[in-house]
């Protein structure tokens, strides 16, 4: 059996961690084996590595020292932050502490409290939860990043100052998971900045790959309108998902929202039906408090992918706050018959239940949140049962 | 996530802790008889064929029976991929071509029919074998170059070499350019090509005529794309007679392109893919089947998700086969070698929630606990308090401090701790404890293994400082881990030696401040002081009656001491009031069972209010100063915002204005750092200035020798924490809700007294007028000796109706009683000047 097919079979197993150690014996009998050498680089890549497209989260100091602001009171409609008025007939929702309306889904970025002063924003509590006070990286880069200080027996697998990033920019087959290697597994943006920019001048600027790797560089680094025009001219070339779903979360960060609607709808041309750009418009009309737009892109993301959890949370809340409590309950019950099992959804059926007049189902549903409640979500249903146990008068 | 479970139909296992992957499985209709067989081939070389359900007329939910294995047989190397076609030259039959790592061998097989229920008996054999020059990687079929009926292999290298081979004979080897880490590859008769990726992660198409032609040194790619992305799998679909679909999985989408290149649709997916397969339904579109790591298949048509079903187990293979009647039945391979054929039942498994456990007490049940906890409760007794903290059984350890004798001249003293382990602890650490102005060094050590016994030095020595020392007990404490991790905590103490901070000096005439005490058998002054030798005494003209002092950390500061047998009296003369402190602490403890007495308590009262107002106007500074420091910090930073913002700007502008405003602020915050570091070393050196009062203030109060001892504890307890500076809490907030406590329990004269507001948790006290009250009305009291039991401190409100007007005037008529009994007292001594003028 030939030990480089032994490692590039485990590695499609999806077995990383054996197949750096094969790839490591290999490199032991040669160390010039460039393929075994990409290989073990690609498995400790893919060990860590996370779709980070979602994770954007921004940081207090991103928020606060934000020097992309237009202007500071925008044009109702036009932004995130200020929101729509909100409306008077029977879909108006409650906000969360965010300002902007309850969503069904608890996703990154609805979490983050605005902070009105740095002052403040320091003294606030941080949990693992809250957001990290002065970073503009994403919790999971952060994570990411340990990788690289976890301590190897023999040291790091590749010192990335004493590479010739140069040499490498121009060596096809190495330079993309070279790139991938510094940037997700050693969390050194800088060095991957570098070794892009070399890369994207030896491919004449032809290649979108390397346009989108500068782009994910400059939005870790904050140049967010750097990356911007790295990714107009990566879509310009050969359109992709990913881009475009990069770029809409660029402008979601620039408090943008028209300019996000317009690029997925753009998009959804190129790659009808697409799940992920849908989402990401249905998200942002959330926020603009457009609820009937937002549902109805929910709605075609059903009929395209008819397990999409968000979408089957976001449309039973929509149901709930017009008031046709049973309706909710269907979806939510398919959550659940789905195999969601937590305190929140439970919390959600006996709502519904309370509302739908179903009584003798309502303590149990009650029952069970609290069994699977913690700390923090005890607190809210408990809140819930008082406000049931008052009106019902129990 | 989905409604749905895959129903299990048929399972067999092959061997145990053999070794397989997506290309071990294969599924075709070998012999020709319309069912479809399952070949499988390990990376151990074993070979299997399994015929599912061979037999029709038992019935499919029979599972797996031994007649189902057709071929199990060892061909001895590693099977890395198996092809069904028509690779004999002059057979129109389906051959099986396995791939070996260095070898590619076309097998046929026999069948002799049996007789019995023990089946046929098959055989397998090998028609020819071809030798590969390169380790192989992976092998594709078609009739290349347009040609029907016969199928010829091309086999990929690791190393990206394509060796092309026409049934028995070896057509040509051409070797890729750009190739590092090997790629699915797939074969499209549609056009004659082969889709590969390259090692730029570029999809490429060659085709086959071109790679055919001998003088291309680098074969031209008819069409490419930058798919940006490694390939997890790649699959050929012939849609209709001119249309083709290759389907590309990639970990984080998956393509769909056409014969040309041309993208027809393109999906993100939101998991981790493991192995797909694509089919076609006759219609014009594609089907794909993909599994993701939760074990989860979803079937799309297109993008579409059209069904989602749970599996039952995380295969590394997927494909679909025919099985006597059964179209379209899944088959699964796991890496183990488990291979489970599926159908996608339509009913939904729900999912059910485990049961609520029933934990929940009846209120009965709750009622009763509470009653035994309550009786616990009021039957917990100081004899029990008591019983808690004391020691079970036999110390831990052995704890003694030995201080090394001073020779003359010497400014610290060495203080030695040996500890000797009765069981076995470790994790242990010493502190040692002493007032300012001494200091130890170290003042803490750690010990992490502790053999049988350890020596620990430390050297006391005194530091500068305005106030005298008072104190000279130095404590040990010793904390430890037992080997059960349990923590215990041992503390002894020991006097220092007089001569670290005292030394002889000839006797002051005059002096500003007189403490006089009486006892009932006076002891001659070199008994009092037996550290200093009689040289020494000669020399600075003290005798028997008289001697003079001063303190070593501050020349100035002096004491004179004399005694007057006659009258049985000692007196202490001082230049300043601290000074007396140690004396009388020396005095105190030595002549403990002779009845000394004072009646001076308010001695040093006067010094302990200035104190107490210097103590409150620093810790009042600093804040001050705090705040400043907030503000000019938050300055600095708008500053610098405003000057990145500007530094950005397109049209460059002056920014000598802002570079002003930023070292002004600089300069500004420095400053005030700088007065808040001073104001801080005032502060520690009030504090030991206040701790050396409050010691005397006890003392003279312990020797007035009418006060409760319980009293004493507790008031000594509110006032002895000099040490303890935090930003919210220090001295004076620790003291007044000490001593607020006791005014309202043990101290309380009348029932209203209980009612006076508590010291609020978290205020900070500011103003220093109610402390000084405090302090004066409790020791009022404490002297003028209530008996604890005539006070009003029973818990319970029986004075209900009395205490209502008390609580409920905005102004408690209590704070009236204070400020009477306050005039009083300071009508008595000499403090009113300072006192007064503060009572509103």
């Amino acid at each position: 059996m030939d030990k480089f097919y032994e490692a590039f079979s485990l590695y499609r197993k999806r077995h990383f961690e054996k197949c750096a150690a094969v790839c490591t014996e290999l490199l032991e009998k040669n160390p010039y084996d460039q393929a075994a050498w990409t290989l073990k680089m690609q498995s400790l890549t893919a060990q860590v590595m996370v779709d980070d497209i979602e994770a954007q989260e921004e940081g207090i100091a991103d928020t606060l020292l934000d020097s992309e602001t237009i202007a500071q009171a925008a044009r109702p409609g036009t932004s995130l932050k200020t929101g729509a008025n909100p409306t008077t007939a029977a879909g108006m929702r409650p906000r969360g502490a965010t300002g902007r309306p309850l969503s069904g889904m608890v996703r990154p970025a609805t979490q983050t409290g605005r902070a009105t002063s740095l002052e403040n924003a320091l003294k606030t509590p941080r949990t693992a939860r809250s957001a990290r006070p002065v970073t503009s990286q994403a919790a999971r880069t952060i994570r990411l990043g340990t990788a690289s200080m976890m301590t190897q027996p023999d040291g790091p697998f590749i010192q990335i100052t004493r590479l010739n990033l140069a040499k490498y920019a121009t060596t096809e087959g190495i330079a993309k998971p070279l790139f991938l290697y510094i940037f997700y597994h050693e969390n050194d943006v800088r060095n991957a900045l570098d070794l892009a920019v070399e890369a994207t001048k030896a491919a004449q600027f032809k290649d979108w790959w390397w346009k989108v790797a500068l782009a994910k560089c400059y939005t870790t680094l904050g140049l967010t309108r750097d990356a911007e025009q790295q990714l107009r001219s990566a879509l310009k070339q050969v359109p992709t998902i990913d881009a475009y779903l990069r770029l809409a979360n660029l402008y979601t960060k620039l408090d943008q929202p028209l300019n996000v609607l317009e690029l997925c709808t753009a998009g959804l041309q190129l790659f009808p039906n697409e799940v992920t750009l849908s989402q990401e418009i249905a998200r942002v009309l959330e926020g603009l408090n457009n609820i009937p737009a937002s549902v109805r892109y929910y709605r075609e993301i059903l009929n395209e992918d008819s397990t999409h959890v968000e979408a089957i949370a976001c449309i039973a809340v929509n149901y709930f706050y017009c008031d046709q409590p049973e309706v909710a309950l269907c979806f939510y019950r398919r959550l659940l018959q789905m195999g969601i099992y937590n305190a929140e959804l439970f919390n959600n059926i006996g709502l519904c239940c309370y509302y739908a007049q179903h009584y003798d189902m309502m303590v149990n549903c009650f029952e069970r949140a609290l069994s699977l409640a913690a700390e923090e979500t005890a607190a809210e249903v408990w809140y819930n049962v008082s406000h049931i146990a008052i009106v019902s008068s129990l | 996530m989905s409604l749905f479970k895959a129903r299990d139909l048929w399972s067999a296992r092959c061997g145990n802790d053999e070794t397989f992957e997506k290309s071990s499985l294969l599924v075709a209709d070998l012999w020709g008889q319309g069912s479809d067989h399952l070949t499988i081939g390990s990376h151990e070389g074993v070979l299997r064929i399994f015929h599912p359900f061979a037999d029709a007329q038992v019935s499919p939910e029979r599972g797996f029976s031994p007649i189902d294995v057709v071929i199990e047989i060892d061909v001895g190397q590693p099977i890395l991929q198996l092809a069904a076609g028509r690779f004999i030259s002059g057979s129109k039959s389906l051959s099986l071509a396995i791939l070996h790592p260095r070898s590619l061998g076309v097998y046929n097989f026999t069948t002799i029919a049996g007789s019995t229920e023990h089946g046929d008996q098959s055989q397998v054999f090998m028609v020819y074998e071809h030798h590969l020059k390169r380790p192989a990687f992976c092998m594709v079929t078609g009739g290349f170059g347009g040609v029907d009926g016969r199928d010829f292999v091309c086999v990929l290298g690791l190393d990206g070499t394509l060796m092309f081979y026409e049934q028995e004979t070896h057509i040509l080897t051409r070797s890729l350019h750009n190739f590092l880490l090997p790629s699915p590859i797939v074969y499209i008769p549609h056009t004659d090509s082969f889709v590969i990726l390259n090692s730029n992660w570029f999809l490429e198409s060659y085709r086959y005529q071109i790679l055919g032609e001998d003088n291309s040194e680098k074969p031209v790619p008819t069409w490419s794309y930058n798919l940006g992305e490694s390939v997890n799998d790649m699959r050929y679909l012939g849609v209709t007679t001119t249309e083709a679909a290759v389907f590309v999985l990639t970990d984080w989408n998956l393509y769909c392109f056409n014969e040309t290149g041309v993208m027809k649709y393109c999906k993100r997916l939101q998991y981790n893919p493991l192995c797909s397969t694509i089919y076609s339904r006759g219609e014009p579109t594609v089907m794909s089947l993909i599994v993701s790591d939760t074990n989860t298949l979803m079937v799309y048509e297109g993008t579409t998700l059209r069904w989602s079903a749970q599996l039952p187990n995380t295969p590394v293979a997927i494909d679909r086969g025919n099985f006597m009647g059964l179209a379209g039945c899944l088959v699964l391979l796991t890496e183990e070698g488990e291979v489970t054929l599926c159908y996608m039942g339509t009913e939904p498994t729900m999912f059910v929630p485990p049961p609520l456990q029933e934990n929940a007490l009846s209120s009965s049940e709750v009622e009763t606990k509470l009653h035994t906890l309550q009786h616990q409760i009021a039957t917990y007794s100081q004899s029990a308090k008591n019983s808690l903290g004391a020691p079970i059984g036999r110390p831990d350890l052995k704890m003694s401090l030995k201080v090394w004798p001073m020779l003359e001249g010497d400014s610290t003293c060495k203080l030695e701790v040996s500890i000797q382990a009765m069981t076995e602890i470790h994790s242990l650490h010493v502190n040692v404890c002493v007032t300012h102005p001494l200091v130890a060094i170290p003042n803490s050590h750690h010990v992490q293994n502790l053999g049988d016994s350890v020596e620990l030095y430390s050297a006391v020595s005194l530091v500068a400082s305005y106030t005298a020392p008072w104190e000279l007990e130095a404590t040990i404490l010793a904390v430890y881990l037992r080997s059960d991790m349990t923590s215990g905590s041992a503390e002894a103490s020991i006097l220092l030696p007089t001569p670290l901070v005292l030394e002889l000096a000839p006797p002051a005439k005059e002096s500003e401040a007189s403490l006089y005490l009486s006892t009932s058998q006076p002891v001659i002054l070199p008994t009092i002081f037996p550290e200093f030798g009689a040289d020494s005494w000669n020399e600075t003209g003290s005798n028997e009656s008289v001697a003079g002092f001063k303190y070593k950390n501050f020349p100035d500061l002096t004491f004179t001491l004399s005694v007057n047998k006659g009258q049985q009296k000692y007196r202490i003369d001082s230049n300043s009031i601290t000074a007396i402190t140690l004396p009388l602490n020396i005095l105190s403890r030595k002549m403990e069972n002779k009845n000394l007495k004072t009646a001076q308590h308010t001695f040093a009262l006067n010094e302990l209010f200035d104190a107490t107002d210097n103590n409150i106007e620093l810790r009042n500074l600093i804040r001050t100063l705090q705040d400043n420091i907030k503000v000019g910090t938050a300055q600095m930073r708008a500053v610098q915002r405003r000057m990145l913002s500007k530094m950005r700007d397109k049209t460059p502008s002056d920014l000598t204005a802002l570079s002003d405003l930023i070292s002004y602020t600089n300069d500004h915050v420095m400053q005030v750092s700088h007065d808040i570091e001073t104001a801080q070393k005032d502060l520690k050196e009030n504090c030991t200035r206040l701790g050396n009062l409050v010691k005397m203030t006890i003392l003279l109060i312990k020797l007035t020798g009418s006060v409760n001892a319980e009293d004493l504890k507790q008031f000594s307890e509110a006032l002895s924490h000099t040490d303890f500076i935090s930003e919210s809490q220090g001295w004076a907030e620790a003291t007044e809700a000490g001593l607020n406590h006791m005014l309202r329990t043990t101290l309380a004269r009348s029932m209203r007294e209980q009612y006076m507001p508590p010291f609020s948790e978290g205020s900070v006290v500011t103003n220093s007028n109610n402390l000084k009250k405090y302090i004066a009305v409790v020791i009022d009291r404490m002297v003028k000796s209530i008996r604890r039991e005539d006070r009003a401190v029973s818990p319970i409100l029986e004075g209900e109706e009395d205490g209502r007007e008390g609580f409920h005037s905005p102004r408690p008529t209590l704070y009236e009683d204070f400020d009477t009994e306050v005039q009083k007292l300071l009508s008595q001594t000499s403090i009113a000047g300072t006192v007064m003028s503060d009572v509103d």
